[in-house]
């Protein structure tokens, strides 16, 4: 027996994190969903990954669709046909004459036949078996079915192939489907879920079963990315975070005084304040600051595009065209509801990863619940901060609410535990006009100021005025 | 049926995967089936998919044993052992 599971890594991102390493090697790994659920593509990423290294790997499909796996991989910039012609990868298309006649039993003998000839053609180490179950059904008796099964699962284990075999199954529960045996003759096995909720659609993966070896057990987002499946990384616990730093002035003067200095690094800072109350301003501040410091900023815009904002800025004194012509500042534009979470965390990451920010700032969080679900807000926004804080990058987010009240309901999506810094913007109607007030309620782990200041946003930017709400009114 | 004034030609080529217990009894099958023919002339090619996997691949058989009916009506195909005899001969028009 083996006494230590050894692994082959699947190269797909995040996964190999889950797996602890990868699929068991010489294994049985079975990709379980419902239809449209990523099973094929999750096979065909691993064959794919596995060729470009050099693990020659087939592909045995019995689903109509070799063409559709073609078109898969030119999607997704994957140069199949040449790993094909170097001999490291076959697409085996196991099709039926849908005009044959039957006249007796049948059984797969014959598959494996072809297949042995290609895996000894190719020295395969790594085989996909898509959709079984397509073939399995044509013999139309159960027993048979599973003895036929049975014999597959054997041949390939006595191969020593690393394999994955795609079972579709309803409500991903291989348990009440046809093909129960599996669940106990797999290595291992990865569910994978499609579903939709309150209108976006969303993919979950997560294992349910590894033997001989320890496993994330949560459920992950994944998103089909212009590059292939991205597993989006594990929440982890506040302990990897690193700890805050020195301060970045905020660009807003007379604020980084309030705040022992400025915004921490590593730290999170939320501006939030109703519409008009100039959040947006505040977050520019910043931006054009830090730039003009050498440092660099991604701003994530769920509200305006790069250039409308950067024309907004030029009235209050905020030139935000140099950052941007120097590459220090990057603007990542997008409609919270134009597509699901995972694909918002992978923009977002990807966009983090090319660029390597200090600061990443996102207006409005508030509009991240267009994204689906107050749940859904809250997981991309907690995976969002807790990547920054992992990676020690300063995050600033405005937030919009909607009255009064906002003192009660700072970031509406029970964000407070990982916000260490929070300022509230009010407009405040004092001797007929309007003034803008600002406050700041939290700021961990320094000492802040306690009092309301007016402040005012001028074609200079925005600026405190000297003193607190007190002297204000002796002016 | 009878005999000589309608005798017809068969191209057939039958797949099996070596000793296989299906592939086993199509070729019983076949064979009793010719030999019930004697009127007709068949020609049959016997592929074993162990020795020669590319012959199946090239003509995209996947199914074991399989019957490919070459002539007459060419492109046909009859997937099993062949028990049910009926189903072949009428596939045959014998």
């Amino acid at each position: 027996m083996v006494t230590q599971t050894l692994k082959t890594p699947t190269k797909i991102r995040g996964l190999d994190e889950i797996l602890n390493g990868g699929v068991p090697t010489g294994g049985l790994t079975l990709l379980n969903g419902g239809p449209g659920a990523g099973k094929t593509l999750f096979g065909l990423e691993f064959l794919m990954r596995g060729a470009q290294q050099g693990i020659p790997g087939i592909l045995l499909t019995f689903e109509e669709h070799e063409d559709a796996l073609h078109h898969y991989a030119t999607t997704f910039g994957w140069d199949i046909v040449e790993l094909e012609n170097r001999g490291f990868l076959s697409i085996i298309r196991a099709r039926f004459d849908p005009e044959g006649f039957l006249s007796g039993d049948f059984d797969l003998g014959g598959i494996l036949a072809i297949l042995r000839h290609k895996i000894e053609t190719l020295a395969a180490k790594q085989v996909v078996i898509d959709a079984p179950d397509v073939f399995l059904r044509l013999l139309d008796n159960r027993v048979k079915e599973r003895a036929e099964l049975y014999k597959l699962i054997n041949w390939l284990h006595d191969q020593k192939l690393t394999t994955l075999m795609t079972v579709k199954a309803d409500g991903g529960d291989i348990a009440r489907s046809d093909y129960e045996p599996l669940d106990y003759l797999a290595d291992c096995i990865i569910q994978l879920d499609q579903r939709v909720i309150e209108q976006v659609t969303t993919r979950r993966v997560r294992v349910s079963k590894y033997r001989g070896s320890a496993h994330g057990r949560n459920e992950y987002p994944f998103a089909m990315t212009d590059q292939g499946i991205w597993i989006i990384p594990i929440t982890e616990t506040q302990l990897s975070h690193v700890a805050l730093g020195e301060a970045f002035p905020t660009g807003v003067a007379g604020l980084d005084v309030q705040l022992s200095g400025g915004y921490l690094r590593a730290s999170c800072n939320l501006v939030t304040g109703a519409s008009g109350t100039g959040k947006t301003t505040f977050a520019a501040s910043f931006a054009r600051t830090s730039t003009a410091n050498g440092k660099r900023v991604f701003y994530i815009n769920f509200e305006e595009s790069p250039d409308s904002m950067v024309s907004c800025m030029l009235s209050p004194g905020i030139d935000l065209r140099p950052a941007l012509e120097n590459g220090s500042l990057r603007f990542l534009s997008v409609m919270p509801e134009a597509q699901g979470i995972e694909e918002h965390l992978i923009q977002a990451f990807r966009g983090i990863e090319e660029l390597k920010p200090d600061i990443v700032i996102v207006d409005a969080i508030s509009a991240c619940r267009r994204m689906g679900s107050r749940n859904s807000a809250f997981d991309y926004l907690l995976r969002l901060i807790d990547h920054c804080k992992t990676k020690g990058i300063t995050s600033l987010l405005t937030n919009l609410t909607d009255s009064v009240k906002e003192t009660q309901e700072i970031t509406g999506i029970d964000l407070s535990s990982m916000i260490d810094t929070v300022i509230i913007l009010r407009n405040v109607e004092q001797h007929g006009q309007f003034e803008r007030e600002l406050s700041v309620l939290k700021a961990r782990g320094r000492q802040h100021s306690n009092k309301v200041h007016e402040f005012q946003i001028t074609n200079q930017g925005v600026s405190l005025l000297n003193s607190g709400v007190e002297a204000a009114h002796d002016r | 049926m009878t005999a000589n004034s309608n005798k017809k030609r068969y191209s057939l080529r039958l797949f099996v995967a070596g000793n296989a217990p299906n592939s086993r009894i199509a070729r019983k099958n076949l064979e009793h089936l010719l030999a019930k023919h004697p009127e007709h002339e068949f020609e049959v090619e016997v592929v074993d998919l162990n020795v020669q996997p590319e012959v199946a691949l090239d003509q995209g058989v996947f199914i074991s044993p399989a019957l490919q009916i070459l002539e007459p009506n060419s492109g046909g195909i009859v997937y099993g052992n062949l028990s049910q005899k009926e189903v072949l001969e009428k596939v045959l028009n014998l």
